[in-house]
């Protein structure tokens, strides 16, 4: 029983690894790519539409919808990025139905990079947004005092991004690793279930946090 | 791959719900619009058809006014011809009964004559056309009854002949008498010619060309008919008392 993804190892020279993170998470970016391309080939612009490019729409302006929702005004600004990891976390989550696939969800170094990008991008569309100052008295706010503790905020919570992610979807495998050795019929068919569930939600809260903390940035007080 | 997505992903996806949102929504404007021309449309049909309302109103109201003038004006055309017909039937009838009474005029004078005539010879063995020829024979030749001379003077300025029309045909002698008295009343010879006439009811005309003189049956005539429109007259004055016989078995008018 493997606790993690970067366990499963398919090719090694030296230091250099090629685990199931790395090449699931190819595997589904290329996916994720491919199928963009593929539906959005031949996209339609009168009332009538394919099943898929309603699918689609419904996704992309729920995620818009969502974005605006948390108070940004733009939300085509913050679309790519938050709706990239929404996707890329969602479908990692998802392909667990399929046997033999691990999610690379399931890995540190995973939720670790996806927790990074966000925190990078953070300050990115708050600069972008207030100007490089403006941006830096923010973490003033409401003191200079508070200075501390902003900057240990952004890392921490950075670090229970990826950490939460991480614990949810590892548990989840665990867990339905555990059931099968145990009640190998019936009782794992519930898990695996419930496990895409906690996987969706997964993908929710994570784009959902990203975007209350670029909205957190991103936020006029003048205004 | 945020990147590759954009590109692929959401950009193409929101030009394209852009895009239809536009164009549902140029639609939604162009429909606006189509109601909105519809609805003047409707408003400028419903002015149209007010004002035609009234017009035709107006209309009726000329031809009902139009219709009664004419009503009016046939009416009395209409009165007016049967006024003509009416008074063209009283002439006609006038007409008829004057003809009738003519006829009977006639009639009676000739049944008179022929009634005198009967009785005449009947009682006294008498013509009564020889009679009225010495009754007019005495006339021409007695003064008296010459109308103060007019007979003489019309007989003497006559230039053409005279003309002694009868009732009925004489018989030579008579012709005779008439012409030997004649010129005798003139004092020179006379051309006379005689003819028969029924107009004259029984009687003789002595006629030249501006003057005549008659005696016949029909002033006796004239006279009797007057007296008796007098007595009608009279009886349709004092007519209201005047009752219709009745059959007195059953009360009827009879």
């Amino acid at each position: 029983m493997r606790l993690s993804p970067d366990d499963w190892i398919f090719w090694e020279y030296g230091v250099f690894k090629l685990n199931a993170t790395i090449v699931f998470t190819w595997l589904i970016m290329f996916i994720i790519v491919l199928g963009s391309v593929l539906i959005t080939r031949n996209l339609k612009r009168g009332i009538k539409i394919s099943s898929w490019q309603c699918v689609l729409e419904i996704i992309i302006l729920q995620i818009q919808k969502q974005i605006k929702e948390i108070g940004m005004a733009k939300p085509e600004k913050y679309l790519d990025f938050l709706g990239t990891l929404f996707l890329f976390i969602a479908i990692s989550n998802l392909f667990t139905l399929i046997p033999g696939y691990e999610p690379p969800t399931g890995s540190l170094s995973t939720t670790a990079a996806l927790a990074l990008t966000v925190f990078v991008a953070v300050p990115v569309y708050g600069v972008a947004e207030l100007g490089f100052k403006k941006y830096l008295k923010s973490y003033q706010k409401p003191s200079w005092l508070m200075l501390p503790f902003n900057i240990i905020s952004e890392l921490t919570r950075t670090l229970s991004l990826a950490v939460r992610l991480f614990g949810n979807m590892m548990s989840g495998a665990m867990i339905v690793a555990i059931l099968i050795s145990i009640v190998p019929f019936f009782f794992p068919v519930i898990m695996e279930v419930l496990g895409l569930l906690t996987g969706m939600v997964q993908a929710y809260i994570f784009s959902i946090l990203a975007s209350v903390y670029i909205a957190a940035a991103t936020r006029r007080d003048d205004i | 791959m945020v990147l590759l997505l954009k590109r692929f992903l959401y950009r193409p996806i929101l030009k394209v719900v852009h895009e239809r949102e536009e164009k549902i929504s140029q639609e939604l404007e162009k429909s606006e619009k189509v109601l909105n021309d519809a609805n003047n449309e409707l408003k400028h049909y419903q002015e149209k058809n007010a004002e035609f309302e009234q017009e035709k109103q107006g209309m009726l109201r000329e031809a009902e006014e139009e219709a009664r003038k004419k009503k009016e004006e046939l009416i009395k055309l209409a009165r007016e011809e049967v006024k003509i017909l009416s008074e063209r039937l009283k002439n006609s009838l006038a007409r008829e009964q004057r003809g009738l009474q003519v006829e009977l005029h006639k009639k009676m004078v000739r049944e008179i004559f022929l009634i005198c005539k009967k009785l005449l010879s009947e009682l006294a063995n008498v013509e009564l056309e020889a009679l009225m020829a010495e009754v007019f024979l005495e006339r021409i030749s007695n003064k008296e009854h010459q109308e103060d001379g007019a007979l003489f003077e019309g007989l003497k300025a006559s230039t053409g002949p005279i003309i002694l029309q009868s009732s009925f045909e004489l018989p030579e002698s008579l012709k005779e008498s008439f012409k030997e008295k004649l010129e005798v009343l003139i004092g020179h010879a006379v051309n006379l010619k005689f003819e028969t006439s029924t107009e004259d009811l029984s009687g003789f005309s002595l006629k030249t060309h501006n003057y005549q003189y008659s005696w016949n049956l029909k002033e006796y005539l004239e006279r009797w008919e007057e007296k008796v429109q007098d007595t009608l007259k009279t009886e349709n004055l004092g007519g209201a008392s005047h009752v219709e016989p009745k059959d007195q078995a059953n009360g009827k008018s009879i």
